[in-house]
């Protein structure tokens, strides 16, 4: 065990640095910085003043050192400054989470629930409206695009029934009118993963042995459904029930840009745009961390809930 | 032995076969029934698929307009869906060209004329944000998406399948290492990666097209790699792979004759998985910007034209976002299909 997390733990580092490094390098292919501010050999712009600015905002070296430099920084909780408005990225990026946390975790809740519980409805009462409704949606969960959902649902309710706002996060958490339709359409696909995992999972387990010898016992059927079954089913939900949870976090790029949402994922995108590389290396250094990290509770959690399951 | 994997099937796809039938006894409830014979003859989604391939071949022929008329057109811009049905613009006559000596004032009302004209085959699911026929738009649409579908299934069939069968096959510090590449990759933040790489694209002035069969690629091959090395792993134990061996076969002819035929029926599926996947994503990238340069029609930046005009032109939208939809489920179907029929080993993974 304590080998596999040794291993797991250097897997991690490689996948963060990689990433971050990825990232630096294309960015630096994409175009020079220093064009954000002047084009060098412009009116007026010497070259002096060239390299002082090239100092100025730490591209003045080659990237393989600009690169340990940023590291070097980052380990010590400094992420540098953005480059367009020189505001400390850490503090540009925090600024941020909240929004993509709340929806995600909204959107996360919601799945979990309505998917699991739908899955195990549509097992139990297998042929049944719930099991159509159960199949319906984990057919059209996994084909809908997510875009084009947020879009249909901004037509039906805000524009053409009028109860909804088209966009934007509104106030506090319990804004529930904002947060609605960016959670739905977040959380529409992992809705219908869940189905499907706890549906198959859910028809394999009362096809056991041991379920038939709890019924043949003259165990009521509740008990059966919910304690027998259900605690075996769960496994293969629960540990993707993770991996869903970081691809919310994320991925919201394309609800938060739909919905306006106020996010990470916004602004990625703006970053992206402008070539403001800081915020970029912060925000892939964050997403890398959710994603290594929830991978090596996904793995921890596997060995807890199925005994079976050792890494030695 | 042939009995035994016979009856292996029966209990692994009694979830489709079995439990679909058994219900079908007692209730005639017809949409239940037409579920039913779908799952076991997929007859819907594979019309669409070939109506699909069908439009994409023919394209030209059965789309009513050239699909970039944008110049001419701008004054039929979000122009209401017609349903095939005569407006008030629909002429009856093309109108007339006055021929080379007409006058400065007949050559310009003829040129208003044409501007105006459309006939009544336009339109029918409406005008897009710049005036061009959105049936038009989505008919071409279908090209891309195939065509970006295919190809991200090539580099993903060569490239992971050649990946997982090594990393099977030879095991040890090959396969770790690959199997952790495999990992790190699908660690990235694969859409923001793709922004970023896309501004790289643009600024060195490169062909934004190939920039999306990349990007496509890129993301295709993880998916084989697993699939492909778990059958490699369990192939070369086989009595038929140590024979070769023996014989003298070198690694690559091992490979290529004896383990890769073991996996054909595991790529064909995760193919058929994939398709849907892809076209999604590619239609995602296009939502985002990150896709084919204008001019070209693909559905997913159909959509995003419409995003700005959801309120007085729905139906820019709404159609092209519905082929997506309906394309990418005739995949996912016929692909659960080709999995329970070829390889009830895999049922359990989605």
């Amino acid at each position: 065990m304590r080998r596999f997390i040794l291993r797991r733990l250097v897997f991690a580092v490689l996948t963060v640095l990689i990433a971050t490094f990825l990232i630096l390098a294309m960015s630096r292919m994409a175009s020079d910085p220093i064009l954000l501010f002047a084009k060098p050999g412009g009116y007026g712009f010497t070259p002096e003043q060239e390299a002082a600015l090239r100092a100025k905002i730490g591209i003045d070296r080659a990237v393989p050192v600009q690169y340990v430099i940023w590291l070097g920084n980052a380990l010590q909780g400094d992420l540098g400054k953005t480059i367009l408005d020189e505001k400390p990225v850490a503090r540009v990026i925090t600024e941020r989470i909240p929004a993509t946390v709340q929806l995600a975790l909204i959107a996360w809740f919601g799945s979990t629930i309505i998917g699991v519980s739908l899955g195990v409805l549509s097992a139990v009462k297998r042929g049944s409206f719930w099991d159509y409704v159960g199949r319906g949606i984990a057919l059209f969960g996994q084909a809908l695009p997510s875009f084009w959902l947020g879009l249909v649902l901004i037509l039906i309710f805000a524009v053409i029934l009028g109860w909804l706002p088209v966009g934007r996060r509104g106030d506090g958490f319990w804004d529930i009118k904002h947060w609605i339709l960016p959670a739905i359409t977040l959380g529409w696909g992992a809705t219908a993963a869940y189905l499907r995992l706890t549906r198959s999972a859910m028809l394999e387990i009362l096809d056991s042995e041991f379920i038939k010898l709890a019924r043949a016992k003259g165990v009521s059927s509740s008990t059966v459904i919910w304690k027998h079954a259900l605690r075996n089913a769960l496994i293969n939900p629960l540990t993707a029930s993770t991996l869903i949870l970081t691809s919310f976090l994320t991925g919201s790029i394309v609800v938060e840009q739909i919905f306006v949402w106020p996010g990470m994922g916004s602004m990625a995108i703006v970053a992206v745009n402008n070539n403001d590389f800081p915020i970029l290396q912060g925000t892939v250094l964050l997403f890398a961390l959710m994603y290594v990290v929830f991978i090596l509770i996904t793995d921890l959690l596997y060995a807890v809930v199925d005994p079976r399951i050792r890494y030695d | 032995m042939t009995q035994e994997v016979s009856q292996d099937k029966t209990v692994a796809t009694s979830d489709h076969l079995t439990a679909e039938k058994a219900p079908s006894k007692t209730s005639g409830n017809i949409l239940l029934r037409i579920w039913q014979f779908n799952r076991r003859w997929p007859v819907l989604p594979a019309t669409v698929l070939i109506l699909l391939v069908f439009a994409s071949i023919f394209a030209p022929l059965l789309a009513p307009t050239e699909p970039d008329n944008t110049a001419q057109r701008l004054a039929f811009r979000n122009h209401p869906p017609t349903w095939g049905r005569a407006d008030e613009h629909s002429l009856a006559e093309v109108p007339v060209d006055p021929g080379r000596d007409a006058s400065a004032r007949e050559r310009s009302a003829y040129n208003r004329a044409l501007q105006n004209y459309h006939p009544q085959s336009w339109y029918i699911i409406g005008g897009d944000n710049l005036g061009r026929d959105l049936l038009t738009r989505v008919v071409f649409g279908s090209r891309i998406s195939l065509r970006v579908a295919a190809i991200g299934l090539v580099v993903g069939v060569l490239v992971g399948t050649t990946l997982g069968m090594v990393a099977g096959y030879f095991g040890g510090w090959t396969d770790e290492i690959l199997m952790r590449l495999v990992d790190i990759w699908m660690a990235l933040p694969f859409i923001l990666l793709a922004l970023a790489l896309a501004v790289v694209w643009n600024n060195n002035g490169w062909n934004q097209g190939w920039l999306v069969f990349m990007l496509i690629g890129l993301l295709a091959w993880v998916g084989f790699v697993r699939q492909v090395r778990a059958d490699s792993l369990r192939i070369r134990s086989r009595d038929y792979v140590l024979a070769a061996k023996i014989a003298g076969a070198s690694n690559i002819r091992i490979l290529f004759r004896h383990v890769l035929p073991g996996t054909y029926s595991t790529v064909l599926v995760v193919a058929s998985l994939a398709v849907g996947g892809l076209i999604l994503a590619e239609s995602t990238l296009s939502f985002l910007g990150v896709g084919f340069p204008d001019p070209i029609p693909a559905w997913g930046k159909s959509v995003s034209d419409g995003r700005a005009f959801i309120e007085e032109a729905w139906w820019i939208t709404v159609f092209p976002g519905g082929a997506i939809f309906l394309t990418v489920m005739s995949f996912n179907f016929i692909g659960d299909w080709l999995r329970d029929r070829l390889d009830p080993r895999l049922r359990q993974l989605d």
